[in-house]
């Protein structure tokens, strides 16, 4: 019998069409909680080190938590792991929408898809039915269309559908998986392990019941974590994720321009305050979420009028708009549309243009090279001509810039790497790294490159600002550990990061969810647990201290406007802060590596012998004189 | 004429769902969106219909439609009296509204009991039970639209 809030686990072959279905392994629960715990572990054993992320050893993993499909906090996100072709390392992408909890409904926790499709293929999993689908017809068609076309060929308009666009087909190393059609695990290039395994989606049609153990007492917790949710997000969110533009441009910790600046002159364009009535027609929550945040956008005016599109996010407004130079809403809509359309993850692909348009200003890149196009900061015609570019790889431009910013730095030359944004090659995100000195650091121990989705410091380091000045490395790392662990929790159980509730409440919830004790601590050791395992993976994919490091530009260039002008974060701040770090995480200071000690201490014992096994041990106390390089150019060719 | 049904605003609703969960919860004992008597259907792009019983005067189309007379009405609520009933799904089809959903595991009619559950954890307070439903004449529009996962062309990208 599975444990209630639970499911089991599928393993799906696409090489040999087989499946199986399994209960989940004992202790399992106890160790990796769920979701995020579930996916690294699984992405660890079931992956042989150094493979080709594109090849079809590479494993392709969706795991939903236990309040996944429940009411507890907005108990609707899941997440997707595999080895990730953008960054070498480790990655996971997580989305709200109702896939995930769909996936529960039929009964299961994880999704873990092997091998390659010899033909292009969807998948549909009715309940315990598994069946695969040519994909022919849906092969080359946008996420819409997919979706449409999907449900039309099962014949139920109720089933959930994630499948990647053609840039995902077209092993663009940015290339997203989308949900609902509008719902995207968007970073580390999850497109391309789809396209790789000639997999162009997963239906999903669930019927069971996830059972709760003390049912009184979880509908007691959820309507508290319902009631404090609204509470605290409602007025914050009201318009969608929009609402905070102005107040992070006044606190320079904003984009602009390739992250020439912390803050964007036309920002206020873009703040919900103003473009919220110019496009956003109704709210829309994903799957048991009381505040819904995502909007349904129509174009009211200009060349796009009449477009209705989900979104844009703060993130794709800030990367598609000011990185780019760009404050027309109308036109920053729809870049993000032909990013969903297309299947590609709207933070890398903003950042990789802002990051071609400076190229272009500096001269890096030549009339030649962009085949006549401008791309000046401010033209929003050539960033959608260059959305479809990089989907299809068109052109020498096209080709390089799908493989995300640090390929494309390589691929160039001629000094860009200075201005190439990304952490671990990942891309950075809406907030600039050298905004606060937390935030710098929490981008660069990111375990899966330059995201915000595992630490998030600016808004208590800016309300402690009295006490701790921003910019101090002092006491960050602990800032930056406690804020990783919330975020893990949330990753883990399942639900939305927003609104953190205390970690009490969330082990009352699973307790009467799942009839095992946990305490509020318990999953505070589980989520540390689950940190030391995707580093373990990280380490034994090459990477080391000198890869949790930031940008040239944010380490030497001072910012150049704004508020926090001439603000940088110099290599010597940033080593005080690792160093604190590496501390608090039993890390070996010098090479980044967990020691075994710290293994032991968080029951990962089995993990510390792989890693001894593939001679990462041998490296402790060596100080790794450079960064991972990325073995493949993005045509996917090995040098 | 109908008595009065739940229905909620779809330009207010968010979609969430919360609904089917409490309802699947308050009846079934389970969280099961497939066991709920209330269900959202969202008609594409971006209105969320709250769809139930529409409690029609008697005698109700499923009534007249039910072959072993299990589907009855009292004070206004259609109701089944699952002794009677043999899982045959007419009382589905002669649904104008589409508001009759089937257990997934017994085929037993689920039929909204306007028991208020919903209503209560309604995160943005549109579902209610009464009368007034201004978009009692569409609804049947959009109910032959979903059923035969017609979405309307012009939602449907053009290749590009």
């Amino acid at each position: 019998m599975t444990v209630p809030g639970y499911g089991d686990i599928v393993e799906i072959d696409l090489t040999t069409k087989k499946t199986k279905i399994s209960p989940l392994k004992d202790g399992m629960i106890k160790r990796f909680l769920g979701g995020r715990g579930f996916g690294a572990y699984t992405l660890f054993n079931e992956t042989l080190s150094n493979i080709d992320p594109l090849s079809p050893d590479n494993v392709l993993i969706a795991a939903n938590g236990p309040f996944t499909g429940t009411m507890m906090g907005k108990g609707t996100k899941y997440g997707w792991f595999a080895k990730s072709p953008l960054t070498e390392g480790y990655m996971d992408a997580y989305a709200g929408g109702h896939w995930g909890p769909e996936l529960k409904f039929a009964g299961h926790n994880m999704l873990v898809i092997k091998g390659a499709a010899k033909e292009p293929t969807y998948l549909f999993i009715d309940d315990d039915k598994i069946e695969f689908h040519d994909a022919k017809n849906v092969w080359g068609k946008t996420i819409n269309q997919t979706d449409t076309i999907i449900k039309e060929e099962i014949g139920d308009p109720d089933v959930i559908v994630a499948c990647v666009g053609p840039a995902g087909e077209n092993m663009v190393r940015v290339a997203n998986i989308a949900n609902d059609k509008g719902r995207h695990a968007g970073r580390c290039g999850g497109g391309a392990v789809f396209g790789s395994k000639n997999l162009k989606g997963v239906a999903v049609r669930g019927t069971k019941d996830i059972r709760i153990s003390n049912v009184e007492d979880f509908i007691r917790i959820s309507e508290e974590a319902i009631e404090k949710t609204i509470e605290i997000l409602r007025v914050g969110l009201r318009y969608g994720t929009l609402g905070s533009i102005n107040l992070y441009n006044s606190w320079g910790v904003f984009v602009s321009r390739n992250y020439q600046s912390s803050y964007f002159e036309e920002a206020e364009k873009l703040d919900g305050e103003t473009s919220a009535p110019q496009i956003h027609e109704k709210a829309v929550a994903c799957f048991g979420c009381p505040i819904g945040c995502g909007r349904i956008s129509k174009i009211k005016k200009g060349k796009f009028k009449g477009l209705v599109t989900e979104g844009p996010e703060h993130e794709s407004v800030t990367l598609l708009g000011p990185s780019c130079g760009i404050s027309d809403i109308n036109a920053i809509t729809k870049s993000n549309e032909l990013c969903n359309e297309y299947g590609l993850d709207t933070i890398s692909t903003g950042n990789i243009i802002g990051f071609a348009m400076e190229a272009y200003e500096k001269g890096a890149l030549t009339e030649e090279d962009t085949e006549g196009l401008e791309l000046k900061f401010g033209n929003w015609e050539v960033q959608h001509e260059l959305i479809k570019k990089i989907a299809y790889r068109e052109g020498y431009l096209g080709e390089i810039l799908s493989g995300g910013v640090k390929r494309a730095a390589q691929a160039i030359g001629r000094g860009t790497a200075h201005y190439a944004n990304h952490v671990k090659g990942l891309e950075s995100p809406a907030y600039h790294p050298a905004g606060t000195a937390g935030q710098a650091l929490g981008f660069a121990i990111s375990d899966y490159g330059g995201g915000h989705n595992r630490v998030w410091t600016i808004g208590s380091e800016m309300s402690n600002k009295d006490k701790i000045p921003v910019h101090s490395p002092e006491g960050k790392a602990q800032i930056v550990k406690t804020s990783m662990e919330g975020r893990t929790l949330a990753d883990t159980l399942g639900f939305c990061r927003f609104g953190l509730l205390p970690f009490d409440m969330y082990g009352d919830a699973l307790t009467a969810l799942s009839g095992i004790k946990f305490t509020g601590n318990d999953l505070r050791v589980g989520v540390n647990r689950i940190y030391q395992l995707t580093r373990s993976f990280l380490v034994r994919e090459g990477f080391s201290r000198a890869d949790d490091n930031l940008p040239p530009r944010i380490i030497e260039d001072p910012i150049k406007s704004g508020p926090i002008k001439g603000q940088k974060i110099p290599q010597e701040k940033l080593d005080i802060m690792l160093d604190d770090f590496y501390d608090l995480m039993g890390w070996d200071k010098e090479s980044g590596i967990p020691t075994q000690e710290t293994l032991k201490e968080f029951d990962l014992v089995d993990i510390a012998e792989a890693l001894k096994k593939e001679g990462i041990y041998d490296k402790i106390g060596e100080k790794p004189s450079a960064m991972k390089v990325v073995k493949a150019t993005s045509k996917g060719e090995i040098k | 004429m109908s008595n009065p049904y739940l229905w909620g605003e779809p330009t207010e609703c968010i979609g969430c769902r919360l609904c089917e969960l409490f309802c699947s919860l308050e009846k079934e004992g389970v969280l099961n969106t497939k066991k709920s008597r209330i269900k959202i259907k969202r008609r594409e792009p971006n209105l969320d219909f709250p769809i139930a019983c529409h409690h029609c005067e008697a005698p109700s189309p499923c009534e007249l439609a039910c072959p072993t007379n299990a589907i009855y009405q009292k004070d206004g609520i259609v109701r089944v009296d699952e002794s009677k009933c043999i899982g045959c799904s007419a009382c589905g089809e002669a649904c104008p509204y589409g508001a009759i959903y089937f257990n997934p595991e017994t085929q037993i009619p689920l039929i909204c009991d306007k028991c208020g559950e919903c209503v209560k954890h309604c995160p943005v307070n549109t579902l209610r039970i009464d009368k007034e439903a201004p978009i009692i004449k569409t609804k049947r529009n959009l109910y032959v639209e979903s059923k035969g996962a017609k979405y309307p062309s012009e939602l449907i990208p053009q290749k590009k």
